[in-house]
């Protein structure tokens, strides 16, 4: 099935784009096994996997969600915070 | 009034669109950007947005913020692309009829905005640029 990833940040600088669509995604897949289908393409991306957050359909999701045929997935950094 | 714009930001706008007859107090909180992080020289701050999810969540702090205080008026602008020091990143304006009300409110509404909003910042310096992002935090 099809799905759309989207990056931001360092992600998408380690990426070189901000958007990209994925369509051998096995249907029952979960947010974290896309997440390593893109990280075989891209290696530069596993370092950050700990520490990532996950939206899907722009909700922030669980990792371990199944997502769907057509799904907006979206991987980023938690956000900077700043010192209140 | 939620947005998120890339052009300077109209702080008296910000202010008149929670202004209401029935509001005594206005409290507003002015993200500016600073010209040092981290013992550096910043020349200037890019932050970058996750758009449609951006918005979707200071809608939903905004309504967060309208159940836990009686107010008036709560508007949020945010601003994305490239910003030079002074400007400002991010104006929060809440209205309600005493001030103890806004300044929580508006207090409540930052603090959450920092934690939750998918938007970075790209700090550039004379001798390079790096993103901040909250690992660890």
């Amino acid at each position: 099935m099809v799905v759309k990833i989207c990056l931001f940040a360092s992600l998408r600088d380690v990426v070189g784009q901000s958007e990209i669509v994925i369509d051998s995604v096995p249907p029952g897949n979960t947010a974290l096994q896309v997440f390593h289908r893109l990280a075989r393409r891209f290696p530069g991306l596993r370092r950050y996997r700990k520490a990532l957050l996950v939206a899907v359909n722009q909700e922030y999701s669980d990792w371990d969600q199944e997502v769907s045929p057509g799904d907006e997935i979206a991987f980023f950094p938690p956000v900077s915070g700043g010192a209140a | 009034m939620i947005e998120l714009v890339t052009t300077p930001i109209d702080r008296e706008q910000v202010v008149r669109s929670v202004a209401s007859p029935q509001a005594g107090a206005v409290a507003t909180f002015d993200g500016v950007v600073r010209d040092h992080a981290r013992g550096k020289s910043v020349t200037h701050l890019y932050y970058e947005a996750y758009p449609e999810m951006a918005k979707t969540e200071m809608v939903k702090i905004r309504k967060q913020a309208l159940e836990r205080w009686p107010l008036h008026g709560l508007a949020i602008v945010h601003r994305t692309g490239r910003l030079e020091v002074g400007e400002s990143s991010v104006f929060i304006a809440v209205a309600s009829a005493h001030r103890a009300d806004a300044f929580e409110a508006c207090r409540f509404v930052i603090d959450t905005l920092k934690t939750s909003v998918p938007i970075w910042k790209k700090e550039h310096y004379r001798d390079g640029e790096v993103w901040i992002e909250g690992y660890g935090a």
